[in-house]
């Protein structure tokens, strides 16, 4: 298996793509296996989804309406409405894994990898990737 | 491959944390590699999340939401709101992989691994563990 970490910021959006980076770490070998792409976060989430095309501000509508950035949360820390942020990774998981061929994600064309994060009080996030390989 | 199971009792109301139990049955393995985590069970799901600081009790309001407790589903089995914790495991997924480094899982401070269970008709849960160890 192979690891790497890295740190992404997440300033003033609540979804970022990092397909790039997760992409630059599978072509390091030309392994057939599984990845898995994990954030180490209370308040953050991994998916799979399209970027560029007005999704996320849909995103950010949906999870307004799931979600709402009021005060009527029982978790009291940080501004009003930051307790929904906590309940985000129970339907937006912080862990995701992915197929990999030679080297290479198999991802559909429309599919990005992104952090959603709803969260401003924390824009530095990690994400932790493994590489496992299929034994042939 | 190495595979376990862990027993859970889920008296409710939502959330019930197995942080403990998971992290026991790795310390065991002594290795690297990847954990799975597998509910084999049509009315509940696994996620990482706070607990303890009010986030647990703000799920159970969130899920009245978005899941609300009424008589309007075909699913009839059950008690008269049985049918929402049908919808559950789509939403909140009873399959999740964590990483293990060194025999340690790999969590962030302020996540638990939880079983998300609204269904009270059912308190007996099986967690199914599967290790690929590096």
């Amino acid at each position: 298996m192979r690891r790497d970490e890295f740190e992404v910021d997440t300033r003033g959006r609540l979804v970022t793509d990092i397909t790039d980076r997760v992409r630059a770490f599978v072509a390091e070998t030309e392994w057939d296996g599984l990845l898995h792409v994990f954030v180490p976060h209370a308040t953050a989430g991994l998916a799979l989804m399209e970027t560029g095309s007005g999704s996320e501000e849909d995103l950010r509508d949906l999870l307004e309406r799931l979600l709402p950035r009021e005060d009527r949360y029982r978790h009291r820390h940080g501004s009003a409405g930051h307790g929904g942020d906590h309940l985000l990774p129970a339907f937006v998981s912080p862990s995701l894994t992915l197929p990999v061929d030679a080297g290479r994600m198999v991802l559909g064309t429309w599919q990005s990898v992104v952090i959603v994060d709803p969260n401003r009080e924390n824009n530095r996030r990690r994400v932790r990737l493994t590489l496992a390989p299929l034994s042939s | 491959m190495r595979t376990g199971k862990i027993d859970v009792d889920t008296p409710g109301p939502l959330v019930t944390d197995i942080t403990a139990q998971v992290q026991g049955w790795v310390e065991d393995l002594e290795g690297d590699g990847l954990l799975n985590l597998f509910l084999p069970h049509a009315t509940a799901g696994l996620a990482l999340m706070e607990t303890g600081t009010g986030s647990d009790q703000d799920l159970v309001a969130a899920m009245e939401r978005i899941l609300p407790r009424h008589d309007r589903y075909l699913h009839s089995h059950g008690y008269v709101v049985h049918g929402r914790d049908h919808l559950l495991p789509v939403l909140v997924s009873p399959s999740m992989i964590m990483p293990v480094h060194g025999g340690e899982l790999v969590i962030g401070t302020y996540q638990s691994v939880v079983i998300v269970d609204p269904n009270r008709d059912n308190n007996h849960r099986t967690v199914i563990l599967s290790f690929l160890q590096d």
